[in-house]
């Protein structure tokens, strides 16, 4: 989240990709699926398209929305730097920094329901002890469930995805303005998601989440 | 509006809905009635405001998880497709390895 200036939005354009993306995946998805579908769906998968970029962008877009939509007052500052670390903290506690590009965007994706969740934990609490209304109330509610169902369908997705141990996915990612990389996992994932401090461990921590 | 003319007099009636119908009420004629008109005019105007600014909440709200959506989508394609070119299929909504593949 330190480099939030220098990063570009996520372009809705790129929606269409996606949907392309998934109609291949759909015809792979089979137990016998056609020899050039699956090369089909390798190639896009390593392709300089960077839907892995894309995936870290928007994931670091929807964290930024969501930080911008509470009122903080006079604390601003401060609530910020306290959730980013609370941000950095579960990055810690699920190996981050050792993990393979998927897991690296699924930790990420559960960084980002955590801090959508955490942020509706406040203003339901603000909302329903306020002088909010009862449809209020029920919105914030709602949202409140939906966050914790999201939040708990992003650990299980990382967990399944840990268990089956995957081989590490070579992929190309192009910088902006720079010369092709051809990178292995871990080192294709740091251009492609949030940087994380240095002090991160390197020993893989399991699953472990607060 | 709440205003009603009757043999030349101005009476203040306050209107509310009352089982899907509109009611008057009748709140009183002179300075009284002006001042509760005042008092009325300043609630609705409060609670438009109020209305607006819950609306551009919803908004924000809505934007961010259609934007966590797309995310979410784009991420299980990602994973979905690691899955299936590393030699795992779908059955019945879970991953199973293909036989005969070695990951």
């Amino acid at each position: 989240m330190n480099d939030q200036a220098n990063l570009t939005p996520a372009k809705p354009a790129k929606l269409d990709e996606i949907d392309a993306f998934i109609a291949v995946l759909r015809r792979v998805e089979c137990e016998k699926p056609k020899p050039e579908d699956v090369r089909e769906l390798r190639r896009l998968l390593k392709s300089n398209e960077t839907n892995w970029q894309l995936a870290g962008d928007m994931m670091q877009q929807a964290q930024r929305n969501a930080l911008n939509s509470i009122n903080f007052g006079k604390s601003k500052t401060l609530a910020i730097e306290s959730i980013e670390e609370g941000m950095q903290h579960i990055r810690r506690q699920l190996s981050y920094a050792t993990s393979p590009m998927l897991e690296k965007l699924l930790i990420e994706q559960v960084v980002t329901a955590w801090l959508r969740l955490s942020i509706c934990e406040v203003k339901y609490s603000h909302n329903v002890s306020g002088e909010s209304s009862i449809q209020q109330a029920d919105y914030w509610d709602r949202a409140l469930s939906a966050s914790q169902r999201r939040y708990l369908r992003a650990i299980e997705t990382l967990a399944r995805v840990r268990r089956l141990k995957l081989p590490a996915l070579q992929v190309n990612v192009a910088q902006s303005g720079a010369k092709q990389l051809n990178v292995a996992s871990s080192a294709a994932s740091s251009a492609a998601l949030p940087a994380v401090p240095n002090d991160a461990p390197n020993a893989k921590g399991g699953d472990a989440i607060e | 509006m709440g205003w009603e003319d009757r043999d030349g007099r101005r009476y203040y009636y306050r209107k509310k809905r009352v089982g899907g119908r509109v009611v008057s009420e009748y709140v009183g004629a002179g300075l009284l009635a002006e001042l509760s008109a005042q008092s009325a005019e300043q609630d609705q105007r409060r609670a438009k405001i109020e209305r607006r600014k819950w609306r551009k909440t919803v908004e924000a709200e809505v934007a961010i998880d259609r934007l966590m959506s797309d995310a979410g989508r784009l991420v299980k394609a990602l994973t979905d497709a690691t899955l299936a070119i590393n030699g795992y299929h779908r059955h019945k909504g879970q991953w199973r390895k293909r036989k005969g593949t070695k990951t």
